[in-house]
């Protein structure tokens, strides 16, 4: 499974995906905080005027799942070791996460569910401290040419017109491998950054 | 917060475990183990096979500093809430937030204290007159926003702005975090609240230096009082009351009340402030001058609807640098490092896209140094 951690990836996402929370085939969830975020932020409205068709799509973990003690065990754990002061071995400083970036942490360890996300400090956070346990980050359009190889969707033109609109949006840039990989399986070139 | 691995060999024996046991049940070496016991922090997932081997919880290993880094001193509360425990509690999570924050945040140096043992009113007049010329306010003009936000920057005061959480029923209160003076103040606040609260908690953390509250973190009314007369004194002058009578005399008394409402709306002040000073001077109002408070606090807008309307991110971190200016300056030397949702917590950022842009914006500035 992967934890959507942005309201972005989201963004991303869900026209080209809208059944990826509820269809258990494409593996990904997301948290409670970060579906709120999505449905509940009055400026997406205008700079996202399609988001209103999709809010129903954006079903969260059951808080169930966030309250089990594995769950509880490792959110304490993260937060007293950065109320310990972390170091990040990268830059020599302190971590300081958001009380959702230590939510997401918590419940990807207590899960072993890998994340998406495009915050360096979650990654480097969870890889440098727990790299054991970490199933590491997934960018967006590494999930597409996960499901694309699943074959849980064909690859339109309606699809490849949200990936271009990647470009227009400044969405941040995705890795050569998986540009390399979706060219491969679709036999389109990624229009993005 | 700080790592107490001398609990190990403690545990371990509890437990009937060896040492070496341990070390292989956590995959790490002995000698690993010894330098855990004798201070150096594991990495998060040895701790996590650590607890799990001993069978206890993170809490264990960590011995709380909170206090010694965050200082959170009792405070009155708004209105007539009665202070409590859980309102404290509440207000010390909010403090606590932000204590990496000020860790790394760079060191204030040397700011400015008011050491005034005796609370005679010559002591008062000569703190509320420093604190207007600190502020740079000229003759009788009441103090605007302008000036204390200049005066606050001065005195080394980091402002920042936050949604309370319901239980904390305060304008704004101050705190001291690792030696960085802030004051945190509530979005809600009603703009002809803030001059005056945010000069009444600047002036406890200016006391604050001067060993004026001790160990007990508590405000007693004597001090509530002193604090509030230097305020009240530093916003608005005999000089600025004797202009408003002067203005109102002769006046009907209903006029003058609508006079009076429009002098405290103008320079954002409260009825409450003139009651105060000036009871005497004036008619008999009874309750119609808290009648008119309670019209013109239901029409005042709040802090974050008065100084935080902005069309885009560069707006938005704009208007923190014109009201908040030292605490911003910290955001910015972090901006680089900071995640997105941070972000959104210590700027009050309604969405993470706001905050992808708001950091751009942060960085750019931070390099053109």
């Amino acid at each position: 499974m992967v934890i959507l951690c942005d309201t972005c990836s989201i963004l991303m996402l869900i026209r080209i995906a809208p059944s990826m929370f509820s269809d258990h085939k494409f593996r990904t969830i997301t948290i409670s905080n970060v579906a709120r975020e999505f449905i509940s932020t009055q400026k997406f409205k205008s700079k996202y005027p399609w988001r209103s068709d999709y809010r129903s799509n954006v079903v969260p973990a059951t808080s169930s799942s966030m309250q089990n003690d594995d769950y509880k065990f490792f959110l304490n754990l993260v937060n007293k070791m950065l109320e310990n002061g972390v170091i990040n071995s990268k830059n020599d400083l302190l971590f300081d996460l958001s009380t959702v970036d230590k939510e997401v942490v918590s419940y990807a360890l207590s899960q072993g569910h890998a994340i998406s996300t495009g915050d360096q400090g979650i990654i480097d956070f969870a890889s440098q401290e727990f790299s054991d346990d970490f199933k590491g980050n997934r960018s967006p359009l590494e999930l597409i040419v996960d499901w694309l190889k699943m074959g849980l969707f064909d690859w339109d033109d309606s699809r490849h017109r949200v990936l271009a609109e990647w470009a227009l949006t400044n969405e941040r840039p995705q890795p050569a491998k998986a540009k390399g990989a979706f060219k491969k399986i679709t036999g389109r070139s990624y229009p993005g950054p | 917060m700080s790592w107490q691995g001398q609990h190990i060999k403690t545990l371990a024996k509890e437990r009937s475990l060896t040492l070496k046991s341990v070390a292989d049940q956590v995959g790490v070496s002995r000698q690993a183990l010894n330098d855990w016991s004798k201070g150096k922090t594991p990495k998060g997932g040895h701790l996590l096979r650590l607890c799990k081997t001993l069978g206890v919880a993170p809490d264990v290993f960590f011995e709380s500093e909170r206090d010694s880094r965050v200082a959170v001193p009792m405070h009155r509360t708004r209105k007539t809430a009665k202070l409590n425990d859980s309102m404290q509690e509440e207000a010390k999570e909010l403090a606590s937030s932000y204590e990496l924050f000020f860790r790394e945040a760079s060191d204030p140096g040397l700011v400015q204290s008011l050491r005034i043992f005796k609370k005679t009113e010559s002591e008062i007049s000569k703190a509320s007159f420093s604190l207007r010329k600190l502020g740079g306010v000229e003759n009788d003009a009441p103090m605007n926003f302008h000036h204390v936000f200049s005066l606050v920057k001065d005195l080394g005061v980091n402002v920042v702005f936050s949604n309370f959480h319901e239980k904390i029923k305060a304008y704004a209160f101050y705190t001291k975090i690792n030696n960085h003076r802030v004051v945190f103040v509530n979005f809600k606040t009603k703009i002809f609240d803030l001059i005056f609260c945010l000069l009444h908690e600047a002036i406890h953390s200016i006391r604050d230096e001067s060993n004026a509250y001790g160990d007990s973190y508590l405000y007693d009314s004597d001090e509530e009082d002193f604090c509030d007369q230097i305020a009240s004194r530093a916003q608005l002058t005999d000089g600025y009351f004797s202009f408003v009578l002067e203005a109102i005399d002769g006046l009907s008394a209903s006029t003058q009340l609508s006079q009076l409402a429009k002098f405290a709306v103008k320079n954002n002040h409260t009825m409450h402030a003139i009651q105060k000073r000036v009871k005497d001077k004036l008619p008999d109002f009874e309750n119609k001058i808290y009648r008119v408070e309670t019209n013109l606090r239901k029409s005042s807008p709040t802090v974050r609807e008065y100084f935080f309307k902005a069309k885009d991110a560069r707006d938005y971190i704009e208007l923190w640098k014109s009201v908040s200016p030292i605490y911003l300056e910290h955001v910015i030397e972090q901006s680089e490092n900071i995640s997105h949702r941070r972000l959104c917590e210590l700027l009050s950022i309604d969405s993470e896209l706001d905050a992808i842009e708001a950091k751009a914006e942060l960085v750019r500035i931070k390099c053109e140094g």
